[in-house]
């Protein structure tokens, strides 16, 4: 083994790299395994943690979430709310993406840039607005006005996203469907919408945590308890003088799993290369 | 009432442009075409890029909606007809393979979308597998296949369907030369086997030369001539047709020339080079162009002769090309002339030659580019 400058400089800059990564990892995952730790702890004790291990271990907290709060009914209402918004948000978005991406016709651009634009304005300014039309129409304090006001949320990107999509099938495949005895609807059924799969996946989960996690839009569309999203029910164990951090962390990490999940069951989809070998 | 001798006629065409024009915006891609394509011919449209070839195979596999003028298939009018229902094929240039199908998918898909029998979908998947070779390949995807592959599966998905008339457009572009060759060849053998229209786009005039019963040659958006490979390259009609087929390029010089009664004009290449030729200049006299082959041009022999020097040489093998700067007439800057002489010819750099030639195998332009 030889012991030279460029060999002991490259195992320093290695170690260094490890150590490097490792404290990274450490204070990204830390909040996790704190809200593990509290949500593990008896109501009551995690103001007086000796340590940063957990001293007495107990599931109380999830059972009192599902037995004595309606986390359960909360839990549905976000699977719910976000699924109607991130499948309806693909519908309209891939349908529209497509048309922009595929359909030349004037004014397109335009229409690209007005719906970036709607993505200027922040939530909070477009909130009351947004309630007083929602009052009028009748949608306020609804699960459909909820899921209408999700898809607002989501539908610019989602147009965006699958344009960008659909921009990357090559045109010569529809054409060549088309001659194939394909109708126009019948190519992008059978030959764009499969090319963009992955794409559609990538669309339906942001979708899905996008609704997932919005709190102003269930918070102010939302007055019914029975109504309440995971999102708003969370708010609920913190109250002006008293808030029960245990039970909140116990939600938090229950209300963690479903986008956890949809993330597992959906990525197999997204996947580099879909479109390999179809042209040159 | 329509004349049945003029049906029968139409019927008997494969495909028919009778003045079809495109139009994008103001900009006019192609102009009054008027072709007459036999069935069961192989004719390939060829011209340099932009010359809207590819735009005229795409109006016929309705891609491309027609600005006016009507497209004709089997005597048939389908300029509303759909893609589908044009009994056409088409092999793209960049392949264009359904990249989540496998070979046998991607074969089978035409078939699928009429409604075939799975029967008689397997059946004549593995017939085409089996013509092309691709019976080893059936269930891979697109990704696990060379370029010439690929273009099989391409070709095999065209074929399997029997169609009226098959469209390719620029099939053998993304292939390396020697792959390019025994393509030709495979689609030469397929025009042999299967009795059907084919129309074949390229902008590469060996392609052209090789595989077609007839060329149509392109230029701006219009025709500039259709004939046989053998009448495209011995008699063009115009100097653009001249010097787009035949590698190296036609040699171009300008002449003088001045109208010595019927059928004959006298031409003045250089103050030695008189020589008399017989077709008619309308205008009396002037500026003309003459062309002539690298081939039709020798050192040192020939009716007539030019004086030059040796630029360079070209060694190919089997041929070798002597390019020579000549001085022709006083007031024009010199030429450079390409001469294709046996390999064996001893030509050096600099060396002063004589380069002889027939006028029986020049050709006589206009200034306006037309034939004489």
């Amino acid at each position: 083994m030889s012991w030279s400058p460029g060999w002991v400089r490259g195992h320093w800059t290695a170690l260094f790299r490890t150590v490097a990564l490792c404290l990274l990892g450490m204070a990204v995952l830390f909040p996790i395994y704190w809200m593990l730790v509290i949500a593990i702890t008896p109501t009551g004790f995690s103001r007086s943690l000796p340590s940063i291990f957990p001293q007495t271990v107990t599931w109380q907290n999830f059972t009192s979430l599902f037995a004595d709060r309606p986390m359960a009914r909360w839990l549905v209402n976000s699977i719910v709310v976000a699924t109607l918004a991130s499948f309806l948000s693909l519908v309209f978005g891939t349908s529209c993406g497509y048309v922009l991406s595929k359909l030349k016709f004037r004014g397109a651009g335009l229409i690209m840039i007005g719906v970036l634009v709607t993505q200027m304005m922040p939530g909070t300014s477009i909130i009351v607005p947004l309630y007083i039309l929602f009052r009028d129409v009748g949608l306020l304090d609804t699960m459909s006005g909820m899921v209408v006001g999700h898809i607002s949320l989501v539908i610019p990107i989602a147009i965006w996203m699958s344009k960008g999509f659909f921009d990357r099938v090559p045109p010569d495949l529809e054409a060549s469907a088309r001659i194939d005895g394909c109708t126009r609807l019948g190519a992008y059924f059978h030959v764009s919408l499969p090319l963009a799969l992955p794409g559609l996946a990538a669309i339906f989960i942001y979708g899905f945590v996008t609704s997932w996690h919005d709190f102003l839009f269930a918070h102010s569309l939302v007055h019914s308890q029975q109504l309440w999203t995971a999102a708003n029910g969370i708010t609920s164990f913190r109250g002006q003088y008293f808030t029960l951090h245990e039970l909140q962390m116990a939600a938090a990490l229950v209300f963690a799993l479903p986008v956890i999940i949809v993330f597992v069951v959906m990525q197999r989809w997204i996947v580099s290369g879909a479109m390999t070998g179809s042209v040159r | 009432m329509s004349d049945p001798l003029a049906k029968a006629s139409s019927d008997a065409l494969g495909v028919q442009f009778s003045d079809v024009s495109k139009r994008y915006d103001r900009h006019m891609v192609l102009r009054d075409i008027n072709i007459d394509i036999g069935d069961r011919e192989l004719i390939v449209f060829v011209g340099p890029s932009g010359c809207g070839k590819s735009t005229l195979l795409r109006m016929l596999a309705g891609l491309e909606e027609t600005t006016s003028g009507t497209i004709r298939i089997k005597g048939k009018p389908v300029n509303d007809d759909p893609p589908r229902e044009r009994d056409i094929a088409m092999v793209f240039q960049s392949y264009a393979l359904y990249p989540h199908m496998t070979v046998g998918q991607n074969i089978a898909f035409p078939l699928r979308m009429v409604g075939e029998g799975r029967e008689q979908q397997r059946a004549k998947v593995e017939n085409t597998a089996r013509l092309l070779g691709l019976t080893d390949y059936l269930d891979r995807y697109p990704r696990h296949l060379s370029g010439g592959q690929r273009q099989r599966v391409a070709m095999g998905r065209a074929i399997v369907r029997d169609p009226a008339v098959f469209l390719f457009d620029e099939p053998l572009s993304n292939l390396d030369a020697a792959l390019r060759v025994q393509m030709r060849e495979e689609i030469l053998a397929l025009h042999r086997q299967i009795p059907a229209t084919m129309i074949y786009v390229t902008h590469d005039q060996v392609e052209a030369m090789t595989l077609a019963d007839r060329i149509v040659v392109l230029s701006d958006g219009e025709v500039q001539q259709i004939g046989t490979p053998h009448e495209i390259y011995n008699t063009p009609q115009s100097r653009f047709v001249a010097e787009f087929v035949g590698s190296p390029k036609i040699n171009i010089l300008p002449a003088k020339a001045e109208a010595r009664g019927r059928h004959s004009t006298r031409v003045t290449l250089s103050p030695d080079c008189v020589f008399d030729a017989d077709f008619d200049l309308p205008d009396g006299s002037g500026l003309i162009d003459v062309g002539v082959r690298p081939e039709a041009l020798t050192t040192g022999e020939g009716a007539l002769r030019l004086s030059g020097t040796v630029s360079h040489g070209e060694y190919l093998g089997a041929t070798k090309y002597v390019y020579a700067d000549v001085s022709l007439l006083a007031d024009s800057k010199p030429c450079r002339l390409v001469v294709a002489v046996p390999p064996e010819a001893a030509v050096q750099t600099g060396q002063a030659v004589t380069i002889g030639f027939d006028p029986a195998q020049c050709h006589f332009f206009a200034a306006d580019g037309s034939r004489l």
